[in-house]
């Protein structure tokens, strides 16, 4: 056998096997590229809440796509998620695994420098956002809506939270500082709670999405939009002229202003953590994207009560970069907003003075 | 209130889903109602993993079909056998198994049940009547209200359960003081987490129910006079029919049985045994049966059997609209509730008001399936009723401790599941109150988030709210009467062996208050108060006792057999795995017991595959290597 021979034959086993490799590619779907694996899954809110209630109906699409991988879920709602995520982000690499969660909660965490947090967040590789609302701050309806009047009201206004590390509170206490109206931030009071305690009087204000069950609300007069925080979708029971905008002192920053919108409109996520192959990562975007925008998913999970508005991973990241504030000088702002925002909460003082820095 | 159709129609709608579970729920409720020594408390726990199949409106329509037919099923037992599951059951023996022994045991199974199913109907009523009451009530109730609803609840359990006042309330505090470890929600802190992250999310329900009320039921040794279990139950139709009409014959009795029913399931800690116990006494002094009382009056099982199903309807309003549980089983339904996922509290009566219909509407059906299903399948698995306790013990801790598990496998949660064991079998032992431990564990936080709301919202100005003053009143009178009584009743119940017990308590109590003191002030004033409380009522129970220590013990204490085949079982899990342990665990108690091996290998193997089924179809690990997938399950956290 010639050398020429040997040669040629090698050339031609040598492009068999790239034509063979290619076809098998070119056949891999999603599905199996994710087939016979298993996927883990942490959830970072409670089993009883809205969270856990998307991912129970956005489970059942996602098992029917993939037949054949394991899903594997855990519920981890403390710290808001960061414990979990913490998890996430020290598994081995090549390890299949997503987070579900509410990122500007753990992008909190991460400006604040809270010890749990022993990762960084920009790392996440971002596969879906799942809601985009249009927030405002709602108020019980004898409430005055001047800004002037409310600075000065006594006794302190009430605005009901969770608790203190939900995302509405933090949001709740930075619009303290940069709005000068200082309410105190109470802990306790679930989703029905806060708007039960707001039209009963027991309540003064709080952040709400500005959705479908609060128009009745609304149009009725129980509950009044005092100004709009984030999104352009609001219907014409919400008075547009007021926004966040009008109700700022002179001085409030506006990377804290920023932080505060991109917070707000920023709804629940699935991300991959650092330890997922980019392959994988791509896999799981393309199916919860069909997922996401299937018409047919899209009105079951409303009917269950969990709104379905896609956002792109893109999107997503490029939120959460604006919200994770790069520089020194923003977080700075920030953390002053913050400490500044509690005092007002507390009582303690009546203003915030950025403009002396 | 809407009508029965819609009632039927929520739960038919949008497919068979929540009506398999209303079936489903019903049929396991009977099965509970007769297996000795499950009831309805524990069969709310062991079947809970089968509840997580639906949605949580599903998973409750389940619990709720399950516990409001598990009194209809305990008739049984209680008439054939003399051997009722309850102290609520115990009534029914009375004058049902004389019936029984005279030959009558149709009669009286088929009043039993009639009546059960009437008072069931009448409750479910009740509390559709009542939705439109409560939601005017609720209009008037804010934070203050709430601290008050719960502060009277958590006393009043204490106060009426138990044989000792003081052990009551401490172990009312001993609840608190658990459910007081994890993040504090108005200030971020960790409290009594010990750098564990994975108590920062608090203790979990699950472990703290199986570990206090299925370990130590499960392990004590079993009092009964087994003599005639294995009796045949002879029952014909005819007989069950003349039952039926003879409860039909007693309207009268059957309503105001009914009534007291729901009457006292809505006071919290007043229990079901007080309603049948209760009606029970009006049915001996207003009845004209010429078969006296204890004899064999039909009259007797009629009473405290429309109570005994009448109470559920009542026991619904405080535990879904308030949060507050109306007794301990449905203490461990509000429990049961969080682990599926579906909150309950005001929003029951507003934003989900459906669901408050769709559990009405499952009491209401589930008591009416009853029947048929009495007729259909019944004769089954009546034998259930005869089987060995021995032989039910083994499955009923395998099956809490996957309970337990499902949700967090972690080794953490099994370490809280065998200190909750711990302290369950302890409190057992010397007879101090579970239930009010459980609904300290449940109702604390409920209580700690109403105070820091109250004093941050009214401070001292709740007192100027009538809502709140005339709550306050109305809990006075009841609270004064209620620990007199007790006080009355027990003042000579404490024996060393509290003291021993309450010595650790005390010591415990001590270093939660020094670690509570280090704690931000918004995080420390529940924890300091209740380890206060809790210190000084462990000094009163070890000085008590240590001075009464030459008194005669009143109470025989259980002893506990296979404690130390439990203890080994739960330790192996995270290293062989909970399916392969489980099955180990029943062939070594099985044979204990006295079975032969191929039974109790079958038993085992068929724990193992109900075991590993759930895990896939729950938790899709089917394809995971059974031992090294706990290993990693259990280790890892994942």
């Amino acid at each position: 056998m010639s050398y020429t021979w040997k040669l040629k034959s090698f050339a031609g086993i040598f492009l068999a096997f790239l034509l063979l490799a290619n076809i098998s590619s070119a056949q891999m779907t999603p599905q199996s590229q994710l087939a016979n694996r298993t996927l883990e899954v942490m959830v970072g809110f409670s089993n009883t809440g809205g969270g856990a209630r998307f991912w129970n109906v956005f489970s059942k699409e996602l098992r029917k796509k993939l037949p054949k991988t394991i899903i594997r879920a855990r519920f981890n709602d403390t710290a808001s998620g960061v414990s979990g995520t913490s998890d996430l982000f020290k598994l081995p690499k090549g390890t299949l695994a997503i987070g579900f969660v509410r990122p500007p909660e753990i992008a909190f965490a991460q400006i604040n420098e809270r010890a749990e947090v022993d990762f960084d967040f920009r790392d996440a590789n971002w596969i879906s956002g799942v809601e985009q609302d249009s927030f405002i701050m709602a108020a019980r309806r004898e409430l005055p809506t001047d800004p002037a009047e409310l600075r000065k009201m006594e006794p302190q206004l009430i605005l009901p939270v969770s608790d203190i590390l939900a995302t509405h509170a933090t949001v709740g206490i930075l619009l303290n500082a940069v709005t000068g109206i200082p309410a105190k931030i109470v802990v306790g009071f679930k989703k029905s709670d806060r708007k039960r305690a707001l039209v009963a009087g027991d309540a003064d204000m709080y952040t709400i999405a500005a959705d479908a069950k609060l128009e009745p609300l609304l149009a009725s007069g129980d509950i009044q939009s005092l100004y709009t925080i984030a999104g352009s979708s609001f219907s014409s029971v919400v008075d547009k002229t007021r926004t966040l905008e009008t109700f700022l002192v002179p001085d409030a920053p506006k990377s804290v202003v920023s932080f505060v919108k991109s917070a707000r409109g920023m709804g629940r996520a699935f991300f991959a953590p650092p330890s997922v192959a980019p392959k994988d990562v791509q896999a799981l975007r393309s199916i919860f994207k069909d997922i996401l925008e299937d018409e047919e998913f899209v009105a079951l999970a409303a009917s269950n009560g969990v709104p379905v508005a896609a956002v792109s991973s893109q999107d997503v990241s490029a939120q959460l970069n604006e919200l994770l504030l790069s520089d020194e000088a923003s977080k700075k702002q920030l953390e002053k907003a913050y400490q500044c925002g509690i005092s007002m909460a507390r009582g303690d003082i009546q203003n915030c003075n950025f403009g002396a820095e | 209130m809407p009508s029965l159709a819609e009632l039927i129609s929520l739960l038919t709608s949008g497919g068979l889903g929540l009506f398999t579970a209303l079936c489903l729920g019903t049929l396991f409720g009977f099965v509970a109602g007769l297996a000795p020594g499950i009831g309805g408390r524990i069969g709310i726990i062991l079947f809970l993993p089968i509840a997580l199949f639906w949605d949580p409106l599903g998973g409750a329509v389940f619990l709720f079909a399950m516990h409001s037919v598990v009194h209809t099923s305990a008739s049984i037992p209680a008439i054939a056998f003399a051997l009722p599951s309850t102290g609520a059951d115990a009534a029914t023996v009375i004058d049902g198994y004389p019936l029984s022994k005279m030959g009558r045991a149709g009669e009286a199974l088929g009043a039993s049940l009639s009546a059960s199913a009437i008072g069931g109907v009448v409750g479910a009523l009740a509390f559709l009547a009542i939705i439109p009451v409560a939601r005017l009530v609720l209009n008037h109730f804010g934070p203050p209200e709430f601290l008050l609803l719960a502060l009277a609840g958590l006393s009043m359990v204490a106060l009426l359960s138990g044989r000792n006042l003081v052990t009551g309330l401490l172990a009312a505090s001993i609840g608190i003081l658990i459910a007081s470890i994890g993040i504090d929600v108005s200030t971020s802190a960790d409290r009594f987490t010990f750098g564990r992250p994975e108590l920062r999310s608090g203790v979990d329900i699950a472990a703290i129910i199986g570990g206090i009320f299925v370990v130590p039921e499960m392990l004590a040794k079993w009092s009964f006079d087994a003599k005639g279990r294995h009796r045949a139950v002879s029952t014909s139709m005819s007989d069950v029919l003349l039952g039926m009409r003879k409860t039909l014959q007693h309207l009268k009795l059957v309503s105001r049985s009914s009534l007291y029913g729901i009457g006292i399931g809505m006071m919290p800690g007043l229990g079901s045994s007080v309603a049948v116990w209760m009606s029970y006494a009006y049915a001996s002094r207003t009845s004209k049966s010429k078969i006296p009382f204890g004899k064999g009056a039909i009259e007797g099982v009629i009473a405290p059997e429309a109570a005994n199903n009448s109470k559920e309807g009542g026991a619904m309003v405080p535990t879904l609209f308030f949060g507050i549980p109306g007794s301990s089983s449905m203490a461990i339904m509000l429990g049961a509730f969080l682990i599926v996922g579906l909150p309950v509290g005001p929003n029951l009566l507003t934003s989900d008001i459906q669901v408050s219909y769709a559990l009405a509407a499952t009491v209401l059906l589930a008591n009416l399936i009853a029947i048929p299903m009495f007729f259909a399948v019944v004769p089954g698995i009546v034998r259930l009723a005869a089987l060995r306790r021995e032989h039910i013990v083994p499955f009923a801790i395998a099956l809490s401790l996957f309970a337990a598990l499902y949700q967090d496998m972690h080794w953490v949660t099994l370490a809280q599941f065998m200190f909750a064991s711990a302290i369950g079998i302890a409190l057992k032992r010397l007879e101090w109150s579970r239930a009010a431990l459980l609904l300290g564990f449940i109702m604390g936080p409920l209580a700690e988030i109403s105070y820091i709301q109250t004093s941050q919202i009214w401070g001292w100005s709740m007192f100027e709210r009538p809502a709140s003053l005339i709550m306050l009143a109305v809990f006075l009178v009841f609270g004064i009467r209620a620990a007199r009584s007790k006080t009355k009743k027990t003042s000579n119940a404490l024996g060393v062996a509290d003291g021993v017990l309450a010595c650790p308590i005390l010591i415990i109590f001590i270093l939660a208050c020094t670690y509570s003191i280090s704690l931000p002030s918004g995080a420390s004033s529940v924890p300091l108060l209740i380890s206060i409380i809790g210190l000084v009522l462990s000094g009163m129970v070890s000085l008590a006792a240590f001075k009464m220590r030459k008194a005669k013990s009143p109470f025989i204490p259980p002893s506990f057999e296979n404690l130390r085949s439990t203890l080994l079982y739960c330790a192996l899990v995270p290293f062989l795995g909970l399916p392969l342990m489980s099955m180990l665990y029943v062939v070594k108690l099985m044979r204990k017991a006295g079975t032969g091996m191929s039974t109790a290998v079958g038993s085992a193997l068929a724990l193992g595959i109900v075991q590993t089924s759930f895990l896939a179809l729950i938790m899709d690990i089917w394809a995971e290597p059974m031992i090294t997938g706990w290993i990693y399950a259990s280790l890892s956290g994942y």
